[in-house]
């Protein structure tokens, strides 16, 4: 919708709220409409120069002194509006698909808020197609999901067993939970590790089995981080490699978001933020050869190494090795 | 548009919520200022641009008979029981909810209306406090060129049809009829009717590599009785394992393969015979040499032999 559409909607929307808030502050509207103060004044200003009709009468009144001595409005006039218009058929699918992303991240008692609200928005709009739209997340565990919300709720501390997927391997840690949130389609719990002694993030998928502890989460100066900041950049851990990549193995440029540094070539150079190098390694490794890992080169001395190994084991007798 | 469409636009739409009876279409010109100013071609086209925004916006104009006596005297109103919201009595708990909600979109255009939607509850006297419920935060973004273009069209029931490829392959030119958008895994989908290949398919919306363009009139096709895209997502997604394969996988490692294996049995203090439901052979093989060398396929036999090759290959690539 064009930026002054959304102008007109907000009016309209101003002229029953003004009148169920009678002496209601520019303040606290511009707070209510997530707009800056000056931005409500400019609209009860051309709310002045509205009405029923464009005779004296029939404008919209609002009190002037209170509006510029006191920055509280006060309208009259204006009872051919005292409802807000329908929510329209964009606005009801946006919100709707928003709610259903939100079911799909909820458990437990909480279900049933979702649902009721889903419902009651629904006969609001006017049953307008909304089924046009879907978002489905990964499923988590909802014993997990509960255990982790149970701790959220009554701030209380974690153990949580987790698996680190490129690494595979499996830690026991205690952790403060802070928040939980959605992005690319997987849950996490931001929270404060104390075996890693910093704030971390966990996949709740990987979390293999999680207990609500007795002890307080520790008072900490961490605030929940906005996942827009830096979310999986590199210096948060992440480690920058460079790929030589064959034909076969192209889906990796759009899979992970790769830069092509060179593409002359039937074998393209590309460079990607991976979260270490455990996973570069598998990514090679599943690759039958499709993959060289260009640099670092400890990443791809790690291929090589364990490929050999393996192949050991194979050659040797049926089953896995041991690690020395 | 200007301050001053806009007002012309509140005065109209305030105009013809405020009057019961229909008003004639010079009744609405002498009540606007704009209108009355202007030449008779330049009103009539001011005049059918503003019923166009108020489409845009959601509100419905009734055409009718203002005369019962002179039926071919049609005139507007807005008819105020369909214009206004509905009495919606929340709780506080599922407002919060609702007020959650607004925040899930990353995408201007739907981060916008979400908020629009909300600032229509509040002016209906819904108070919204989003801390009376904590519930996870999920977040969507849309920031595939194409979502804008799909997200309407599925929403209108209107053919398109754009180019589409990989990266790295040459795009051609498909024509869909769309029946909705998905996220799945994080990616967007638009599904629907395939008028090339005459069948059901999913198009991934990032593949789409330019303008998406209309392909019909909107409302064109509908979508077969009970079909979503999410069974659409599934159909294509879900194989049956075509068999099982043993592995030796040494303790505590391959944690995906053993979250979805059928048995676990101990062989020694350091290693265990697993058994899992494989979909291809090469899909077994590649994911048992990525977690190399803690996991050794026993069988099936071809299988075995495909994982030694795949990880010679790589011994080769890398070298």
């Amino acid at each position: 919708m064009r930026p002054s559409a959304r102008d007109v909607q907000r009016r309209l929307a101003l002229v029953p709220y003004l009148q169920s808030k009678q002496g209601v502050s520019v303040d606290e509207v511009a707070r209510e409409f997530g707009v800056k103060p000056r931005v409500i004044r400019k609209d009860v200003e051309q709310l002045m120069m509205t009405g029923a009709g464009s005779l004296g009468g029939e404008l919209i009144d609002i009190d002037l002194f209170a509006f510029e001595d006191d920055d509280r409005i006060y309208i009259s006039n204006a009872d051919f509006m005292t409802r807000p218009m329908r929510i329209n058929a964009g606005e009801a699918s946006a919100l709707i698909v928003a709610l259903r992303a939100l079911r799909d991240a909820t458990s437990g008692e909480h279900l049933a808020v979702v649902d009721s609200a889903l419902t009651k928005l629904h006969d609001a709009v006017g049953g307008q197609a909304t089924d046009a739209v879907e978002v489905v997340l990964e499923s988590v565990d909802q014993g997990i999901l509960a255990t982790v919300r149970q701790a959220l709720g009554d701030r209380r501390r974690l153990e949580i067993v987790y698996a680190t997927l490129s690494r595979d391997a499996i830690t026991t840690r205690q952790v403060d939970p802070i928040a939980t949130f959605v992005r690319e389609g997987h849950e996490y719990l931001d929270a404060w590790c104390h075996l890693a002694g910093g704030q971390r993030y966990f996949r709740l998928d990987r979390i293999e089995s999680a207990e609500v502890l007795d002890v307080p989460v520790e008072k900490r100066a961490v605030p929940a981080r906005n996942a827009d900041d830096g979310f999986f950049s590199p210096g948060d851990g992440g480690l920058r490699v460079e790929l030589a990549v064959a034909p076969s193995s192209r889906w990796i440029v759009e899979h992970y978001d790769a830069d092509v540094l060179d593409d002359s070539d039937d074998v393209w150079t590309v460079s990607l933020v991976a979260s270490d190098e455990a996973w570069v390694r598998r990514l090679a490794l599943r690759s039958a050869g499709a993959v060289r890992v260009l640099a670092p080169d400890s990443a791809r001395a790690q291929v090589t190494e364990h490929a050999r190994s393996a192949l050991t084991a194979y050659d040797g007798t049926t089953s896995a090795t041991k690690e020395t | 548009m200007a301050e001053r469409k806009s007002e012309r636009l509140m005065n109209l739409i305030f105009l013809l919520l405020s009057t019961r009876q229909f008003l004639t279409k010079e009744q609405v010109r002498a009540a606007i200022d704009d209108y009355r100013a202007s030449s008779d071609d330049a009103f009539n086209r001011m005049f059918e641009r503003d019923k166009g925004e108020l489409r845009d916006l959601g509100i419905p104009l009734e055409i009718g008979s203002f005369d019962p006596l002179h039926e071919d005297m049609q005139g507007y109103r807005i008819p105020r029981d369909a214009a206004e919201l509905p009495e919606l009595e929340l709780t506080a708990e599922e407002s919060a909810v609702i007020g959650l909600a607004a925040q899930v979109w990353e995408h201007a255009g739907l981060a916008g209306q979400s908020s629009d939607a909300l600032i229509k509850l509040k002016a209906a006297g819904v108070a919204i406090d989003t801390s009376a419920v904590p519930l996870a935060q999920p977040r969507i973004t849309a920031a595939e060129p194409a979502f804008d273009a799909v997200w309407e069209a599925a929403r209108a029931r209107q053919p398109i049809r754009f180019p589409y490829g990989r990266t790295g392959e040459e795009p051609v030119e498909r024509h869909l009829q769309p029946w909705g958008v998905l996220s799945w895994r994080g990616r967007w989908y638009v599904g629907g009717h395939d008028v090339d290949r005459g069948e059901p398919r999913l198009f991934r919306v990032s593949r789409i590599r330019g303008d998406v363009r209309t392909a019909g009139a909107a409302g064109a096709y509908t979508v077969p009785e009970g079909t979503s895209v999410r069974d659409l997502a599934a159909s294509f997604t879900v194989n049956d394992p075509v068999g099982e394969a043993v592995l030796h996988v040494r303790r505590d490692r391959a944690l995906p393969l053993r979250r979805h294996a059928l048995s676990v049995t101990p062989i020694d203090g350091d290693l265990d015979e697993v058994v899992v439901g494989y979909r291809s052979t090469w899909e077994l093989a590649s994911t048992a040499a990525s977690f190399a060398p803690h996991v050794v396929v026993v069988s099936p036999p071809e299988a075995r032999a495909l994982a030694v090759e795949v990880l010679q290959s790589a011994v080769e690539a890398n070298a």
